[in-house]
């Protein structure tokens, strides 16, 4: 199902009749059977966001569509979406079965639901019980717990336990899938493990899927597109590899990428751009003589042989080998650094003078509000 | 080595004797209540009874009528705490839980009443029960006990900890109130009810004054009240060995019952055992 | 706007009431009631339970239990309770406690035996007790006779009436008993409460303390009680609270008529006593109020109590 929000705001009443925006005037539409990241440091209004989706917290303003059907005010166990949490808010005094078929057998409206379609099933089967059974095994063998079924959650070990919340998510056939932060609790190995297993659940049952993150590298490796928020505003939308080579501002070049961008302070004087207070290369377009800020990321800075475009001069200031590549930092002619990625074979060496050049259109050059005004 | 020896020695020595003085009166109350009514009047008493009589304790269920004492106080023990529990628990949950207006200056009311001396509250209760036309009956000796602003408070402060999310879970999943506090709330704080159904039980065992109060039949009398005069025999003696065959038999259970459940009491004590 | 209101409404649970109805039902009629009542009853003269008519709001009631010489006895002692026998247990279950917290083995099992105490009925207790002063087949006068002490009538009160010096005496016998029972009754819960607090104390401060090579006593008097401190004034403020509260104890050991055989005088009465009493006698036209009054006194009492807490935990209660 498609998910759209349309203009909207949370304002949180703060003390001493203050009130504090957590998202403003949001405009984001999720494509239907989708992974979408929600990406934004700690306070961005993502959280926030998701929980108003799932109808948690009211909407101070505008409207949320699930399709074409306004559930604003709509409460959330109306709206038919399944929720992961961030500490998996298993009830701890249940078995991993019970805590499967707990939305199955404990809400009015989706036993009924239940019932109705027991008594349509073709083949029909023997008893409601046996159908509740088979609904918590499908969903047990979707994230690989059959196994575990009689354990308690204290019992298994953090990604089991995330897999039962994603389970129990999922055993009533949502039309929407919302995980908060479903990741921050697990151990580094886990995480890489369990993020491979949302994928491929999401994939396999194709419910659209909202998945909140602080962790650029959670997001982009995993979803079909992310949404980017900053202090409550969207930045930037799109698919990740996207969003990555057109960062929108200079906020999501920052954001995204590891190791973060390298950034260098500059100017563009006579429609040239300078590198610190070197004259680099003519500007394609023409803009205003301004202070700019230059970004360009590690792996599109390359040794330049054969004197091409977009080629400046800097002296190595330090190599760090780590495997297969190393880090080299350089100086520029007025002692601002950068970084670069080498195979560790290069021959370099502390104080030398190298020639390098930035790959065509990996040039991002940000005005002095952040915004990015020209990409060469 | 040997004076540290010797100060552990001295410890237990004195912790020792401090807990033997304490059970001196529970010795002596027990040791009345085997002998006979010959060898109690003998000067000066002896220290075990010659013959062991339990024939006293039968005397005394029979005679007091003690044994419907007890039974009239079990009985109203176990409304008040099947009720109070009951009223508790909604409310508190209530409190821990669901958002409606007014709740602060309600809770500030429950929380306002536990700073005032129940005693006062006898007064204009007697005139209350007396209007209903509820003098010597059993609701007068179990509703006034049905509600206890502690055991609010107590019960609420245990199921705030019962984490948000799984809360929030449950209302995404169209669980309704009640259930997620039938399924998720109280087996997750049943220590603690269990803790508050304990503090009841004693409350009502303990209590003097209001049934006093209220009751002048036999028939709905309680242990409390019945002990005191139940003993005096034709000629205005009282039978000691009776009394205190009666009192062994009020302190035994109770004992027992801390015995058995002292995890829970004890961790119910802080706050709770300081109203009796 | 109307929209974002009908939002805002969906979200308060308005089966809260429904959940809350009993508990507030009860708690109006049982204990919010009851408290403006009494207090408004209290200033009532002449308050006669039957009709309810009253001869007009005044301090009457006050007036009348401050004249009469019972009310001085109750609150005499009430304070007795208070402020002799309240101490007295305190040092007590202190010594006791510190003792305990000194052992680990058995500390449990000697922790238990002093909690029985507090599940004992405070009547049939009382009754263990009377019992064991009794002059002629008791415990006290046995264990006296032991070590050549003739036996002393402790419960006894003929005569009393015409002979000052012979209350005084009777009066001074009783209220050891009440004294002995009430220090017994009252140990249990401020063993376990000291406990508490010792067991908050950080160890840290022992060790350093040994390591200086400190004595015990030493190591008691500078670091734990002024540790200790905040547990202390706790225990006493709500023990006190609680001893303003007497009544069964007294009721089990001295009888309804609060004295030895012989006395008249209700010469063990205490505040909630003295209450129950008038209150007992509610056909008294005036008898009620007069009950409302001294139900007030316990409260204000407890009220001075309570602020006298606030103000030492607030000057006091920075070591935690």
């Amino acid at each position: 199902m498609q998910v759209r929000l349309e203009q909207v705001t949370k304002t949180f009443a703060g003390s001493k009749n203050t009130q504090a925006t957590a998202v403003k005037e949001l405009d984001v539409t999720i494509a239907s059977g989708k992974l979408v990241g929600l990406l934004g440091p700690s306070g961005c209004g993502k959280s926030t966001t998701l929980f108003m989706i799932a109808g948690i917290h009211d909407v101070s303003e505008g409207h949320i569509y699930f399709g074409d059907h306004d559930v604003t005010a709509l409460p959330s166990d109306k709206r038919g979406v399944g929720i992961v949490f961030q500490n998996y808010a298993l009830y701890p005094h249940l078995t991993v079965w019970d805590n499967i078929a707990f939305p199955l057998l404990n809400a009015k409206e989706m036993k009924k639901r239940l019932k109705q379609r027991f008594a349509e099933l073709s083949p029909p089967m023997a008893n409601f019980k046996a159908y509740i059974q088979r609904l918590v095994e499908e969903a047990a063998k979707l994230v690989e717990l059959t196994a575990y079924l009689d354990r308690k959650p204290a019992e298994l070990s953090g990604g089991q336990q995330q897999r039962v919340a994603i389970a129990r998510a999922i055993v009533k056939n949502p039309s929407i899938l919302l995980l908060d932060e479903p990741l921050s609790n697990l151990d580094a190995r886990l995480r890489v493990q369990t993020r491979d297993e949302i994928k491929r659940i999401q994939k396999q049952t194709g419910i659209t899927t909202v998945f909140v993150t602080h962790d650029q590298d959670e997001a982009l490796s995993i979803c079909d597109e992310v949404i980017i928020l900053k202090d409550g505003v969207l930045q930037q939308q799109g698919p990740p590899q996207e969003v990555y080579d057109h960062p929108a501002n200079q906020f999501v070049a920052e954001f995204l990428g590891s190791p973060q961008i390298n950034l260098v302070g500059g100017s563009i004087k006579a429609n040239k751009l300078y590198l610190g207070n070197e004259e680099w290369f003519a500007l394609p377009e023409s803009l205003s003589d301004q202070p700019v800020n230059i970004g360009v990321r590690y792996e599109n800075i390359r040794p330049d042989r054969e004197n091409r475009k977009q080629a400046f001069e800097a002296t190595v200031t330090s190599i760090a080998r780590t495997g297969g590549t190393s880090t080299v930092q350089v100086r520029l002619a007025d002692g601002q650094p950068m970084r670069l990625h080498r195979d560790s074979d290069d021959v370099l060496q502390e104080g030398d003078r190298v020639r390098l050049y930035a790959r065509p259109r990996t040039v991002y050059i940000f005005n002095a509000e952040g915004e990015k005004i020209l990409q060469c | 080595m040997k004076t540290q020896f010797a100060r552990k020695f001295a410890v237990y020595l004195l912790l020792t004797i401090a807990v033997s003085l304490m059970l001196v009166p529970f010795y002596w109350m027990i040791n009345t209540s085997l002998k006979s009514s010959v060898e109690l009047l003998r000067t000066p008493p002896t220290m075990i009874p010659a013959e062991l009589r339990f024939q006293n304790f039968l005397d005394a269920l029979i005679k007091a009528p003690f044994l419907r004492y007890l039974s009239n106080t079990v009985f109203v023990a176990i409304a008040v705490v099947a009720v109070s529990t009951a009223v508790t628990v909604l409310a508190a949950f209530a409190f821990a839980r669901l958002r409606f207006r007014g709740k602060t200056l309600l809770f500030f009311a429950v929380l306002g009443t536990m700073m005032v001396p129940q005693e006062m509250l006898i007064i204009t209760n007697f005139m209350t029960v007396s209007k209903l036309g509820w003098m010597n009956s059993w609701q007068a000796l179990i509703v006034p006990y049905c509600i206890n602003p502690f055991n609010i408070y107590l019960l609420r402060q245990t199921f705030k900890q019962v984490p948000d999310e799984l809360y929030l879970v449950s209302r995404v999943d169209g669980v309704s109130h009640f259930r997620y506090l039938q399924k998720v709330v109280l087996p997750l704080s049943k220590s603690s009810i269990v803790t508050t159904m304990i503090l009841s039980t004693i409350w009502i065992w303990d209590s003097y004054a209001w049934p006093n109060l209220i009751t002048t039949d036999d028939g709905k009398r309680l242990v409390s009240n019945g002990l005191q005069n139940a003993f005096t025999s034709d000629t205005g003696r009282i039978q000691y060995e009776l009394q205190m065959a009666a009192a062994t038999m009020v302190i035994v259970p109770l004992v027992l019952f801390f015995l058995l459940l002292r995890k829970y009491i004890l961790s119910g004590m802080d706050k709770g055992g300081l109203k009796g | 706007m109307l929209k974002k209101k009908a939002a805002r409404q969906a979200r308060y649970d308005r089966s809260a009431y429904l959940y809350l109805l009993p508990a507030l039902v009860l708690l109006a009629v049982f204990l919010l009631y009851p408290i403006l009542n009494t207090f408004l009853t209290s200033f009532k003269n002449e308050y006669r339970f039957l009709t309810g008519e009253f001869a007009g709001f005044g301090l009457q009631n006050y007036a009348d239990i401050f004249k009469d010489a019972t009310f001085g006895r109750a609150i005499i002692n009430t304070l007795f309770i208070a402020f002799v026998c309240i101490p007295a247990s305190m040092v007590a279950a202190l010594t006791i406690s510190l003792l305990l917290n000194a052992i680990e083995r058995w500390q449990g099992f000697y922790m238990t035996l002093f909690y029985l105490p507090q599940v004992t009925n405070v009547i049939a207790a009382g009754l263990v007790f009377a019992f064991m002063f009794n002059s002629n087949f008791g415990l006290v006068n046995t264990v006296l006779g032991w070590v050549g002490i003739d036996p002393v009538a402790w419960i006894k009160g003929e005569g009393i009436a015409a002979s000052p010096k012979l209350y005084y005496e009777a009066y001074a016998r009783c209220l050891f008993i009440l004294f002995v029972y009430t220090v017994w009754q009252g140990i249990s819960l401020k063993i376990i409460l000291f406990m508490g607090g010792l067991q908050n104390i950080n160890k840290q401060y022992y060790l350093a303390a040994k390591v200086d090579g400190t004595s015990s006593w030493r190591i008691i008097r500078k670091i734990t009680l002024p540790l200790l401190s905040p547990t202390t004034v706790y225990v006493f403020i709500t023990s006190v609270i609680t001893a303003f509260k007497a009544y069964a104890q007294v009721i089990s050991l001295f009888g309804s008529h609060y004295g030895p055989p012989g006395d008249d005088s209700k010469m063990m009465i205490t505040l909630v006593g003295y209450m129950m009493d008038a209150m007992g006698d509610y056909l008294t036209p005036g008898s009620i109020s007069k009950a409302s009054a001294a139900a007030m006194i316990l409260v204000l009492l407890v009220m001075l109590v309570t602020i006298v807490q606030f103000k030492l935990t607030k000057k006091r209660v920075h070591y935690n």
